[in-house]
């Protein structure tokens, strides 16, 4: 049985404009030790769907459809019990370290409190086990630089320390969302390293969600892409990026600038990202879409095995061989 | 579209001031914009083009082999701000954080340059002290010959029209109260304000239409666009007066890929056609090498290394370029795999205590103990490319690394 597996997800939320569908009907899962990228640009669901499973939805928002981590409904949970998982089950980190830790609370107790009140460890364990966890993030000098403020550490070392945190459990499955957006490259390659040092070393399941698919290629073994809500196209990294079988794959793995690469001009998908209040009843990309014929602006397109490519499953109307 | 749009740039070059015409700007804005860019005529239209000095070798330096007189020449640029800490008695002298610590470069009219760096690296007070918003504390900037540090009140504000920026959110440099016409318009109606209103629409108009909006949406607000659109604005805003410097902080980093790309080959189509010189700072250098024609990368505000960027992309020679270039991910997961790299240990230092010496020699992978002595000398290797390691042919780590993946 999957670890996660979630099952025609739907998330909305009711705004003075009008209902907002931000994840329209999405079901995947993830096996234990596995690394899934749910890749995405802004607005097309990723992180909704993390938030959603998480229970950390904005108060407008209402999430529909089946979350079922290790056999229970993560939907109907009561706030105990949830937040039972939250802290000993899964761990998450987000994108901006700075906002996500408390200013007025010293790294040390900050990290003692998860322990002390899900494990009912004494105060000094706790912090002896967190200065363990700080050493295994690579935070130099931990012993005493886990009594400073999170002001005091640069961002790259704060989303060590975050990572440190969700890890303190010892979670089976760990949500990254857009954990190295807010860093330097230098930076990023050593906090993806380290992230996967932690996969090898705790066998922890991690759902990595991005916008650059750059680092996918590099460390999971599974994508996701999501647009308008939906899932695009999903299948093992080496085959999604080796033939796309989705227009809108295609289009993204084209227009990102490549360092080895000397394009003149790059290719680029014309048009704007939906307007999410607003999309169309068929296929949310067919506005942008080269390919978009008769039943693409009415008739979603079920997510199904690619034809001739039987390890991708795509949301496509158009032939698998004219998409290329 | 193609009629006005040349008559709009005939007119910029003749707009100018006096003996001073707009380098590079007649023969390459001759170019229809609809039709794709022929390079070999509006070279030779640079060769033979009967106008002043500087104009006759206006040219990219790359294309035409020579090096032509600098649009811009930033000379040992130094840029200091006074840090007083929280408490401090008024007495008790305030700290210097060298934002810029003495960067040196050149740029031709029309050509673009990119400058890459981490945070923290100061490329973004570069920016800003050349569009003259920060006070230099020290070296040369000048701008078509002219010092920025003795212009008068009534040169400057031609500097300000000849030198626009565009910045990195493009929502928050939006008046979120002015319509999209009026944003446009501003930057005219305040340097031109004899211009007719029709004549300013006219311009607006057409504007907008390069940059890809469709005219009717003048009278809308900025929040009903997305952040490629408000992009698109700020890049007209910056546009209308119609500028001989366009400075990009960070033009793309906060789009989505899709949209980035349509931005970049924006700005790239825009800067061949109105023969725009442009600095473009960014800190994803595969998006800087796409739209520029030689690469400064600084870190820690100075210059480790300059050349085309295509060598430097392809042979870097500093040890943080190459730590730079091994950082920036692939998408394709089996030459990511191959690439297997030293991860660049550390974090940027505290620019208040800047390490001396070499500002790279406390994550360099090949320092030796002679780093902490002196800066290091800017090594010229030809053709522009400059480095400044003397350390620099010694084999890097990366090509240890690739010998033993290969």
């Amino acid at each position: 049985m999957a670890l996660l597996d979630i099952e025609d997800l739907r998330v909305t939320f009711t705004t003075g404009d009008g209902e907002v569908n931000a994840v329209n009907g999405v079901s995947f899962s993830v096996e234990e030790g596995e690394t899934l990228a749910i890749v995405g640009e802004s607005g097309s669901g990723k992180s909704q769907t993390a938030f959603a499973a998480m229970g950390l939805l904005a108060r407008n928002g209402r999430a529909t459809g089946q979350i079922r981590y290790d056999g229970r409904n993560l939907l109907e949970l009561k706030q105990k019990e949830l937040n039972r998982v939250r802290s000993e089950e899964i761990g998450m980190i987000f994108q901006d370290p700075m906002t996500s830790l408390n200013p007025y609370m010293r790294i040390s107790d900050q990290m003692a409190e998860v322990l002390t009140l899900h494990k009912g460890m004494t105060k000094r364990d706790a912090v002896a086990e967190a200065t363990k966890m700080l050493d295994a993030v690579k935070i130099p000098d931990a012993r005493n630089r886990i009594t400073m403020f999170p002001h005091e550490f640069s961002g790259g070392m704060r989303q060590r320390i975050m990572i440190a945190m969700a890890l303190l459990c010892q979670p089976r499955l760990l949500i990254a969302d857009e954990p190295t957006t807010a860093l330097d490259v230098t930076v990023q390659a050593q906090i993806m390293e380290l992230m996967a040092e932690i996969r090898a070393e705790f066998g922890t399941a991690i759902i990595l969600i991005t916008h650059d698919l750059g680092i996918v290629a590099d460390t999971c073994e599974r994508t996701l892409v999501m647009y308008g809500g939906q899932i695009m196209e999903t299948g093992p990294t080496d085959k999604l990026f080796e033939r796309p079988t989705h227009p809108y794959t295609l289009g993204l793995l084209r227009a990102v600038p490549r360092i080895d690469r000397d394009d003149e001009t790059l290719s680029t998908i014309a048009g704007e990202p939906p307007d999410m209040s607003r999309l169309p009843k068929g296929c949310p990309f067919t506005p942008r879409c080269a390919w978009a014929h008769g039943p693409c602006p009415t008739v979603r397109p079920e997510l199904l095995p690619a034809e001739g490519f039987p390890e991708l499953r795509r949301a496509c109307h158009a032939p698998v061989e004219e998409v290329k | 579209m193609t009629d006005p749009k040349d008559d709009k740039f005939a007119e910029a070059s003749g707009r100018d001031e006096a003996g001073d015409p707009i380098p590079a700007a007649p023969p390459a804005s001759a170019t229809p914009v609809a039709t794709p860019p022929s390079p070999a005529p509006a070279e030779v239209a640079h060769k033979d083009a009967p106008v002043a000095k500087e104009a006759g070798n206006a040219g990219r330096p790359d294309r035409t082999g020579k090096r032509a007189a600098p649009i811009l020449r930033v000379e040992d640029l130094r840029v200091a701000f006074d840090i007083r800490p929280r408490g401090a008695w008024p007495w008790t002298p305030s700290k210097k954080l060298h934002a810029v610590g003495g960067i040196s470069f050149d740029l031709a009219p029309g050509e673009s340059l990119g400058v890459v760096g981490e945070s923290g690296s100061g490329k973004s007070t570069l920016a800003r002290a050349i569009v003259g918003t920060i006070p230099s504390t020290g070296g040369r900037i000048e701008f078509e010959g002219q010092d920025l540090a003795s212009m008068s009140e009534r040169q400057r504000r031609v500097h300000r029209k000849d030198v626009q920026m565009v910045f990195q959110d493009p929502l928050a440099a939006l008046n979120p109260r002015m319509t999209v016409g009026d944003i446009i318009a501003e930057p005219l109606v305040t340097h031109e304000p004899k211009t007719p209103r029709k004549e300013v629409r006219r311009r607006v108009a057409e504007l907008m239409e390069r940059v890809g909006l469709l005219p009717n949406l003048v009278s809308r607000y900025p929040h009903e666009f997305s952040g490629g659109q408000c992009q698109r604005i700020g890049i007209a805003r910056a546009l209308i007066l119609r500028p001989k410097l366009l400075i990009c902080d960070e033009p793309v980093s906060a789009l989505d890929v899709s949209v980035q790309a349509q931005v970049v080959n924006l700005l790239k189509e825009l800067q061949r056609d109105m023969g725009l010189a442009m600095i473009f700072i960014a800190h994803d250098l595969s998006v800087v090498k796409h739209v520029s024609d030689r690469i400064v990368v600084m870190y820690l505000g100075r210059v480790m290394e300059v050349a085309k960027s295509k060598p430097l992309v392809t042979n870097p020679e500093h040890p943080y370029t190459q730590a730079l270039i091994a950082s920036v991910p692939i998408p394709d997961p089996v030459l990511e795999r191959a690439r297997k790299r030293p991860v660049l240990g550390g974090e940027l230092p505290s620019p208040m205590s800047p390490p001396s010496g070499c500002v790279f020699r406390t994550r360099c992978p090949k320092a030796h103990p002679d780093c902490a002595d002196g800066l290091p000398p800017m090594l010229d290797l030809g053709d522009g490319h400059r480095v400044a390691c003397p350390y620099h042919e010694e084999p890097s780590v990366l090509d240890a690394a690739r010998q033993m993946a290969g």
